[in-house]
């Protein structure tokens, strides 16, 4: 074996511009993949992180409310919340509990008629608005509400109704039972959450919205934040087994729609943008060996004479492969860390098509790659994997010479 | 008898046509022999060495190789047989050009798996060949000449019991070729190793204890000289 590493390494050296080469190419596709792989990061970490927290990372609702989520049935209402927040509340990994109510309204300046212009509405604690949804950081004018019949509306919707803080705005929404509930509220603030989805939301106290609901000391949800919101999973399971929450629904943000799915989608879309790249790379580094094996047929086959097995054939070429991708992967990854800093600082415009994302699955129109030192140990080892993809038709074909063929070539 | 060729037939196929290379030939080898396989181009004595030398199977008949038929051995059995019984030496050298002239030799060493001693007898291989001094050169530092004699050190460094040389002075002068054929068969008297040669140059034949002659890949005649 250490004379077959000598070999490799001293090989590397007798084609220095094809050796080059075939770095640059692994170097290039190492590149590419830390940025690819950053850049799905960002929609990760950031964008589901950010759902995630807006949904709740353990939540809480009635039964048939999770069953017929979708037509959000105030009916199906958690009638007292106190024992449910006290009780998610008790759990060491839970931060704090929230009760929520979302509900559809529609809305006009005071001044206008009733018109189509629908947006969701949202009554929690402020905390939760401070705290989990950094509302107070997202004002683009105004400021929070501070009293009852104070309202913060998104900016896609203050700008579909004509509205600005100070204004006076109408909303109608229904009660629990079906009878409209108009609400008249001052706008105390706009804020700008980066895309139109999201920023056709209103956010009212949750005194209002148990009001407008008719839902008096109850919501439709509790909403838990978690330590680690990778963990909400094994946190909800424990919470399903705690006495007060057992007759309720329980589950982890990544257990309900849409989110359920994303995971995989994300792993899927990950594996391809690395499959494809490390496909196109091993191609390159493919060539390049394979010229090699040509030039040195001779060679190879003298030390096939000499009893070179088969194996140490192929194992030499790996070596050889491997040395250029260790080399090319290095170079690949710092390339790639540089530039996916750079893009981290200055984001990437993910255009209007980000604005069309429903708004239980919020998109930043910007977004921005995570570098992490996962992203940069696995551009190096799918680097590797490059080297190795395309040095295997090569190696097998150099253990496949045999001497006598070698010798004739030779001549 | 150390090796013998028992009825061997070796036919390639060319596009259409099978060119017959060995036509059934029977020939046998003692052990100490300075043989030299001679005759023109295509009569097939690369053929026979190729076939000897186990680098090569034959289309029928026997390889025996110490009483053994070694045409039956999988791929890496043979690489084994040719890695501790048989040395070559080539027209070209066919040193490895990222090694030097030492690690050339050893390398003969490590693919028998005769790792006792390696040093020593590496170094012992390229005195007796009169490059003590050449160790730490690559191939392309070296002259012809030189190249050649570290082919022998590498062909003789393991003790094989045939060294099989494919017209070694071929690419040589005169001078280096004589030179060469000298220490070849310094060895062979003094190591009694087995040398086998194809050659069609008359100052190898002149050298050689035996030669046979092969025609369109028959044997045409076998002498054996003082």
């Amino acid at each position: 074996m250490e004379l077959l590493v000598t070999m490799a390494v001293r090989n590397l050296g007798r084609n220095r511009r094809r050796t080059a080469l075939t770095a640059l190419t692994v170097a290039l596709g190492t590149a590419l993949l830390t940025v690819a792989l950053s850049m799905v990061n960002g929609i990760v970490l950031t964008t589901l992180e950010k759902a995630a927290g807006q949904a709740g990372h353990v939540r809480v609702v009635d039964v048939e409310y999770a069953r017929r989520e979708q037509l959000m049935p105030l009916s199906e209402n958690l009638p007292d919340t106190a024992p449910i927040v006290a009780a998610l509340s008790a759990d060491p990994d839970v931060l704090a509990a929230f009760p929520h109510i979302a509900m559809g309204v529609t809305g006009c300046l005071e001044s206008a008629e009733i018109g189509e212009k629908f947006a969701l509405l949202h009554g929690a604690p402020t905390a939760y608005y401070t705290d989990v949804l950094h509302l107070d950081a997202s004002l683009s004018a105004g400021a929070m509400p501070t009293a009852e019949d104070e309202v913060l509306l998104g900016r896609a919707f203050a700008e579909d109704i004509g509205a600005g803080v100070g204004s006076t705005v109408i909303l109608l929404g229904q009660t629990q039972d079906g009878s409209p509930a108009p609400a008249r509220l001052r706008v105390a603030g706009l804020v700008d959450l980066g895309s139109r989805t999201q920023n056709r939301q209103l956010w009212v106290s949750m005194e209002k919205a148990r009001w407008m609901a008719d839902i008096e000391g109850g919501a439709t949800e509790v909403l838990a934040q978690v330590r680690d919101y990778r963990a909400s999973g094994a946190v909800a399971a424990r919470l399903r087994s705690h006495r007060a929450l057992s007759t309720y629904d329980v589950h982890a943000w990544d257990e309900r729609s849409p989110f359920d799915e994303i995971g995989g989608v994300l792993g899927t879309i990950k594996s391809v943008v690395a499959g494809i790249i490390v496909f196109i790379t091993g191609l390159g580094v493919l060539n390049t060996m394979l010229m090699s094996v040509l030039e040195r047929t001779g060679e190879i086959g003298v030390m096939r004479a000499f009893g070179l097995r088969r194996r140490d054939t192929i194992v030499l070429f790996f070596i050889e492969a491997i040395a250029i991708a260790g080399l090319g992967g290095l170079g690949g990854v710092a390339l790639g860390a540089a530039g996916a800093t750079i893009l981290g600082r200055v984001g990437i415009h993910l255009g209007e098509g980000a604005s069309k994302m429903p708004a239980t699955l919020p998109i930043n129109e910007t977004m921005y790659p995570q570098l992490t030192a996962e992203v940069l140990v696995t551009g190096f080892l799918l680097g590797l994997l490059m080297a190795v993809v395309g040095a295997l038709l090569p190696a097998i074909r150099a253990s496949r010479i045999q001497p006598v063929d070698a010798m004739r070539h030779r001549r | 008898m150390i090796c013998q060729l028992v009825g061997v037939k070796k036919t390639y196929p060319m596009g259409e046509l099978t060119v017959v290379a060995l036509n059934g030939i029977d020939v046998g080898v003692d052990e100490g022999e300075f043989t030299v396989f001679a005759g023109p181009s295509g009569s097939g004595k690369t053929t026979a060495l190729n076939l000897i030398g186990c680098l090569d199977r034959p289309t029928s008949g026997q390889v025996l190789l110490d009483g053994r038929d070694v045409a039956t051995l999988g791929d890496d059995a043979l690489g084994q047989v040719r890695a501790r019984r048989i040395g070559f030496i080539f027209q070209s050298f066919n040193l490895i050009p990222v090694l030097t002239a030492a690690e050339n030799v050893e390398l003969a060493l490590r693919l028998a798996g005769l790792d006792k001693g390696r040093k020593e007898k590496v170094e012992q291989a390229l005195v007796d060949v009169g490059l003590k001094d050449f160790m730490g050169r690559r191939p392309n530092q070296l002259s012809g000449g030189q190249q050649q004699r570290v082919a022998i050190a590498r062909a003789l460094v393991k003790k094989p019991a045939i060294i099989i040389a494919d017209e070694p002075t071929a690419n040589l002068d005169s001078q280096n070729g004589e030179a060469i054929l000298d220490l070849m068969r310094q060895m062979n008297e003094r190591d009694r190793i087995t040398f086998l040669f194809s050659t069609h140059d008359p100052m190898v034949m002149a050298r050689a204890r035996r030669v046979v002659r092969l025609k369109d890949g028959a044997i045409v005649g076998d002498e054996r000289l003082a």
